[in-house]
């Protein structure tokens, strides 16, 4: 009786070295699982939150330019193909028969900063800005400074903020390029076309 | 003892694996929270972003529809914030509110889910009818040598009006002469109103041209009434040279050619409605208006050829007599004489009364033709000692002419940040109101009780007719309006 007490009170070198193997094992697939799986939201997140990121300024472009007019849009002609920056006035209403316009604005692509901004009277006194979005890549994607129209998309070489002017209809191009989780580059891009609600 | 103390210290462990599960299972679970607090949070601000899109899209529908209200005679408010017009899983309702004699500020608010855009639309509501446009070139207007444009008021009665030598600007009544290019003026050529070129346009005065009024530009320019082809049974063609007097009256038809050859007369007798391919009338040929039973309506499609020497003849002298539209456009050999004939030819002499539509051609009076009531053409020229008298009786236009709604200014409303925060997950409870309770959006249309006289084509695209209070006439049944006349009620 009191040999078998003894063999029960402690563990022997091998249980010892068995039990631990295990826990290690366990362990290991646990610290594994968590990370691949926290990396992998990480991903998500970062994707998510660029896509996001780009939707919510390719609304904020079009609803600026649905309220421009579209014979203030600067440059108004197709020529190059696509400008980075587009100037334009809103229309505010309408007052004695004739309809009266904003301040003039800007939307520009910053590309040494990767930033599009925001500019109300530019270049004037009481001038206002405000960055709308980072991470905004050098060429859109798919697009290298080569001449040639990479992407297939009709342009050749355009910026990753791109503004082409079909009349009344200004078709906007934007990618965003982020580091993502792993060191893995996050490239998003977005077309939309937007119609000048005023003439 | 020994029992004991080992009993101790089995149950002793057994507390401390407890106590360890207890840590992990916290630590899994509050990392779990945090995991689904952020996805939540992420996902609740995709939804907003799709709803704040649907709202936006709602309002613009909403503003479709007030534009669509204005179109139909209605004052443009549909529904309220009390009890807005259902759509879809939303909701919307447009306020209008008349800014300026037929200009209409529109205001639309959409909501869907925790989404809320209010979009804002000033439209300019005007006439399809083409006497409303007064006296326009679209293109260009040049007035030559002593040419004359003024107004006089006939007050709906007949007859020419009597015109002082000399224009009195503060007793007299003054004209618009519109164009959206440029207008000219000749040696001597007076404007006893306003000369308004179009917005990039100028007015250019030779020696001593005399404009009484404003030379100013026009904000916008100004919008062309569509001509609507007349349904009517084919009638062949129509010459008549016998050199004798033959009436046209009765049921109208809608004929190749008409011409009229020499030493022969025309009479057109309303009430009448005929459409021409062709209208010539050659010299010594005569064409009268008689409009003493009714108006006479013309349509002309692809050349009105009035030849010199022709003349025209209106008895009545009265300015709604005659509505004469031709949508003649582009210059070719007519007649295949081997030379290029314009859409309008227009050397008749006499005078013109009524209302004279040539939205596609150039139209120039000859030397010192007279004509009484409304015109308006692409390029609009006026002979020496021409002279258009616009009749403002004409100015409201046909009162049962339906109207165009042209867009001026459109813009986003800023929601003030109180409404923006206490938005709920649904519009109808932010609101408060009963989804199935509100009306969509063609009943929800603002009812003022009118007395309605309304034609239309129905959805099957039959003609009909509606004669009532307004509050009895479904408007969803009205796919097209051709004709809309509105009277307030009085109450007796």
């Amino acid at each position: 009786m009191a040999a078998r007490a003894r063999r029960r009170g402690g563990f022997t070198l091998l249980e010892t070295l068995i039990a631990l193997t295990v826990v290690g094992l366990v362990l290991g697939n646990i610290v594994m699982v968590t990370r691949s799986t926290s990396e992998a939201y990480d991903e998500e997140m970062s994707k998510a939150s660029l896509e996001l990121q780009l939707d919510q300024t390719l609304d904020r472009i079009a609803l600026a330019l649905m309220a421009a007019s579209a014979s203030s849009l600067q440059p108004g002609v197709a020529t190059p193909a696509f400008h980075s920056t587009l100037s334009y006035a809103q229309s505010l209403g309408v007052q004695d028969g004739a309809v009266v316009h904003g301040a003039p604005e800007r939307i520009s692509l910053r590309i040494e900063n990767g930033e599009v901004v925001w500019l109300e009277r530019p270049g004037e006194p009481g001038e206002r800005m405000a960055t709308w979005t980072r991470s905004v890549r050098e060429f859109l994607e798919g697009e290298l400074q080569n001449g040639v129209d990479d992407n297939g998309n009709g342009l050749v070489d355009e910026s990753g903020l791109a503004f082409v002017i079909e009349g009344p209809i200004v078709r906007v191009l934007l990618t965003l390029e982020r580091e993502g989780a792993g060191d893995r580059r996050l490239t998003y891009t977005r077309e939309s076309l937007v119609r000048c609600r005023n003439s | 003892m020994r029992r004991e103390l080992h009993h101790h210290a089995s149950t002793s462990r057994r507390g401390g694996v407890l106590i360890a599960t207890l840590v992990a299972v916290l630590a899994v679970g509050g990392l779990s929270v945090c995991l689904l607090e952020l996805d939540s949070t992420r996902l609740r601000r995709q939804v907003a972003s799709i709803d704040n899109k649907r709202a936006f899209n709602l309002a613009e529908a909403g503003l479709a529809e007030g534009r669509f209200a204005v179109e139909t005679g209605h004052t443009g408010t549909i529904g309220s914030a009390e009890a807005p017009a259902r759509f879809g899983d939303g909701l919307f309702w447009v306020t209008a509110t008349e800014i300026a004699p037929n200009v209409i500020g529109l205001e639309s608010t959409g909501m869907a889910g925790t989404g809320r855009a209010t979009l804002s639309l000033v439209v300019r509501r005007t006439s399809r009818d083409v006497a409303a446009l007064g006296v326009l070139g679209s293109q260009q207007v040049v007035l030559g040598k002593r040419a004359r444009v003024d107004a006089y008021d006939s007050g709906g009665e007949r007859g020419a009006p009597k015109l002082p030598e000399r224009f009195d600007p503060t007793t007299g009544v003054a004209v618009e002469l519109r164009s959206n290019g440029d207008i000219e003026l000749g040696k001597d050529a007076r404007v006893f109103g306003d000369a308004i070129p179009g917005p990039e346009g100028s007015v250019e005065l030779d020696d001593d041209a005399l404009v009484t009024g404003s030379t100013a530009p026009a904000p916008v320019e100004t919008g062309l009434a569509v001509i609507e082809p007349l349904q009517l049974e084919s009638g062949g063609d129509l010459v008549h040279a016998s050199g004798t007097r033959r009436v046209l009256a009765g049921d109208g038809k809608a004929y190749g050619e008409i011409r009229v050859g020499k030493k022969s007369t025309l009479v057109l007798r309303g009430p009448l409605q005929l459409s021409a391919t062709r209208l010539r009338v050659e010299d010594k040929g005569k064409l009268e208006i008689d409009c003493a039973s009714g108006p006479v309506e013309l349509h002309v499609t692809d050349w009105l050829d009035l030849q010199n020497g022709s003349l025209l003849a209106f008895p009545d002298e009265d300015t709604r007599g005659l509505r004469l539209l031709v949508s003649a456009a582009g210059s070719r050999d007519r007649d295949g004489n081997g030379s290029i004939d314009a859409p309008v030819r227009f050397q008749a002499s006499g005078s013109f009364f009524g209302s004279l539509y040539a939205p596609n051609a150039r139209l120039a009076l000859p030397h010192g033709f007279q004509l009484h009531g409304a015109v308006s053409a692409a390029i609009l020229q006026l002979g020496d000692e021409a002279q258009v008298h616009f009749d403002i009786a004409l100015r409201g236009g046909d009162p049962t002419a339906s109207v165009a709604v042209d867009p001026l200014a459109w813009k986003v409303v800023e929601i003030p940040r109180e409404i923006a925060r206490d938005l709920a997950e649904d519009p109808f409870t932010t609101l408060a109101v009963s989804k199935d309770e509100l009306k969509p959006p063609a009943q929800a249309y603002e009812v003022a009780e009118y007395e309605l006289d309304v034609d239309y084509v129905d959805a099957a695209g039959v003609e009909r007719k509606f004669k009532g209070r307004e509050s009895e006439f479904d408007w969803k049944h009205a796919k097209v309006v051709r004709k809309l006349r509105r009277r307030e009620e009085k109450d007796d």
